[in-house]
């Protein structure tokens, strides 16, 4: 390692290391020798003693107050039944893994994917809670998601044809009726219940949730995937094993005029 | 708006008051955004954003280039800024002379790196290298700092100066943090302006600080006397303040001498009205008229002897 390695090293233990505040607090000399900081240089920060706790103060600040605000809900549901469990989670994400992206929007998605496992296999935590912080940062995430490309060329929907939808939108599945819980009811507890919900950003940037039953996920999902209307209908009633009658004609029917009607139908791929 | 020529005092766009701006459509000269709240992002703010085109002439400041890093450049974030300087062609591009990321860790924030020779020709190096990928001319900014990171070779304008010189880039002077630096580290501000690049300036920053008590890191008051009663105390760049009456002053001292580059004002935390704001832009451009005049003055004095190489060099991309 170079010396400006070492020093960059340290410093990023400094601000992001579990608990390196207490190690250079106690004995900053002791920090910086361990972390192979040449003399010269030691001298420098021994000058100022107390200004990488400073550093520590703000950069910690700016990952927890990204994290905070994107998953102000879930916070406050883990706060209450387990205090402390967030904040411990968001510590161990900066100390084992830190955010890799520039974008400070992103930070929080890299935390979720971090802390998920954990809150999983915790059993103080509610089984549900993954599940409530995944959608909670999906209102965010599909509001800021990219522009979406100009759509090819349409025809008017037909069974042959695959369909076309405007982006961005996403089929998230769930094993809890996360979405009927109240955002002001800390106490209330989702229904045990597979979830498809269609997440979709609206015209006027608004991100918006579908709350789809099975068959209409098992066809979105194949729809989506680029497969032509008809033969998602059939390979969707396979797979649910229901028959293709035509209550589920119907019903399909009026859930693509819905979408029409949403902005998230947009036609057929034109031949 | 590409072809408006950027001058004058503009300010930083943000998302706080962009809704109410976009209403009045203020006669600013400028805005200044940053490029990582918006490349790869769709939505609200990034519909904003082309409306914020039609009405100003658009400057780029980034935060996460990592110009002092010791990590390699990351060359997707590069392509990614390429894209994203084409869509809004900002003249030139800026981001700050620190590191902001370790062992492929972001770390959102901006770190001091140590005023040594060789880190000049490393640090240069990259600056190039980056101006290359991202094919518009760099400027860097002189960050405020909190302590230094290693033995010092030289002080922080010599630091800057050979890093300009070396990389051939342009100096976003960041006037406030001049001051932050001179107050917290005693030193002279005025000395260090005389040794900056000044010649190499292609824009300015100003903002607001606040005083802080070291150790707590509690908000504190500012001394009566910021020369000899700031013991326990320091100031920390936080732009959550108008700008203080020693900044403004220097700002108008500096413009006298580089004459009229853009000035741009910062404001990051607790945003007043937006009204108030356009105020203290308008307060900044007074002080800038009347600097630039000063300096315009003076060259028309000295009408005949040879004029020092000015910001033109970097702005018309020979640099």
């Amino acid at each position: 390692m170079t010396g400006a390695q070492r020093l960059q090293a340290m410093m990023a233990d400094a601000c992001f290391g579990l608990d390196s505040h207490e190690h250079f607090d106690k004995d900053l000399r002791a920090y910086l020798a361990r972390h192979g900081v040449a003399k010269e240089d030691v001298e420098a920060l021994l000058a100022a003693p107390r200004r990488l706790g400073l550093y520590r103060r703000l950069i910690r600040h700016n990952v927890i107050a990204v994290i905070d605000t994107m998953l102000e809900r879930t916070r406050a549901r883990l706060d209450r039944v387990a205090p402390g469990t967030f904040t411990q989670a968001i510590d161990a994400f900066m100390a084992e893994a830190g955010p890799k992206t520039p974008h400070m929007r992103d930070v929080p998605s890299e935390f979720l994917a971090f802390a998920a496992p954990r809150w999983r296999k915790d059993e103080r935590l509610p089984a549900w809670i993954v599940d409530y912080a995944e959608l909670e940062l999906y209102e965010f995430t599909i509001g800021v998601a990219p522009r979406p490309a100009p759509p090819p060329p349409l025809d008017d929907v037909a069974a042959d044809r695959p369909l076309v939808f405007a982006d961005p939108h996403v089929l998230v599945r769930l094993g809890w009726a996360v979405h009927e819980v109240p955002a002001d009811d800390l106490v209330a507890a989702p229904e045990k219940r597979d979830t498809t919900i269609l997440v979709y950003r609206d015209a006027a940037h608004r991100t918006r949730f579908l709350d789809l039953t099975p068959l209409a996920a098992l066809i979105l999902e194949r729809l989506f995937a680029g497969s032509p209307l008809a033969s998602s209908m059939v390979d969707a009633c396979a797979a649910g094993k229901h028959p293709l009658d035509d209550t589920v004609l119907a019903g399909a029917a009026r859930l693509l005029a819905d979408l029409g009607e949403r902005g998230v139908l947009l036609g057929a791929r034109a031949v | 708006m590409s072809d408006k020529s950027i001058n004058g005092v503009g300010l930083g766009l943000r998302w706080d008051f962009i809704d109410e701006i976009l209403e009045k459509k203020p006669a600013l000269d400028f805005v200044e955004i940053s490029p990582e709240n918006y490349m790869g992002r769709g939505g609200y703010y990034d519909e904003a954003l082309d409306r914020s085109a039609d009405l100003w002439p658009i400057v780029t400041h980034g935060l996460t280039m990592s110009f002092g890093g010791t990590d390699p450049l990351r060359f997707d974030y590069l392509a990614g800024l390429k894209r994203f300087m084409e869509r809004v062609k900002s003249p030139w591009h800026s981001d700050h002379l620190c590191f902001s990321t370790y062992g492929g860790v972001v770390l959102h924030d901006l770190l001091p790196v140590a005023f040594k020779k060789e880190e000049v020709t490393r640090i240069a190096d990259r600056i190039k290298r980056a101006q290359d990928a991202v094919g518009v001319p760099m400027a860097v900014e002189n960050v405020s700092f909190y302590l230094h990171p290693g033995k010092r070779e030289m002080t922080e304008a010599e630091f800057v100066a050979a890093v300009c010189e070396a990389a051939a880039c342009g100096l976003m002077l960041d006037v406030n943090n001049a001051f932050v630096n001179a107050t917290n580290f005693g030193f002279d501000v005025d000395a260090w302006m005389r040794s900056a690049p000044l010649d190499r300036v292609v824009q300015m920053h100003i903002a607001g600080h606040d005083w802080f008590e070291e150790g707590t890191w509690d908000l504190g008051a500012r001394p009566k006397d910021i020369t000899s009663d700031k013991e326990g105390r320091l100031i920390v760049d936080t732009h959550a303040a108008d700008c203080c009456d020693e900044v403004l002053a220097l700002l108008e001292r500096t413009l006298e001498k580089t004459g009229p580059v853009p000035v741009l004002l910062e404001r990051d935390q607790t945003i007043p009205p937006l009204d108030d704001l356009l105020g203290e832009v308008a307060r900044v451009k007074t002080i800038w008229e009347r600097a630039t005049a000063k300096h315009a003055a003076r060259q028309k004095h000295e009408k005949g002897t040879s004029a020092p190489r000015m910001r033109g060099d970097v702005r018309g991309g020979a640099a």
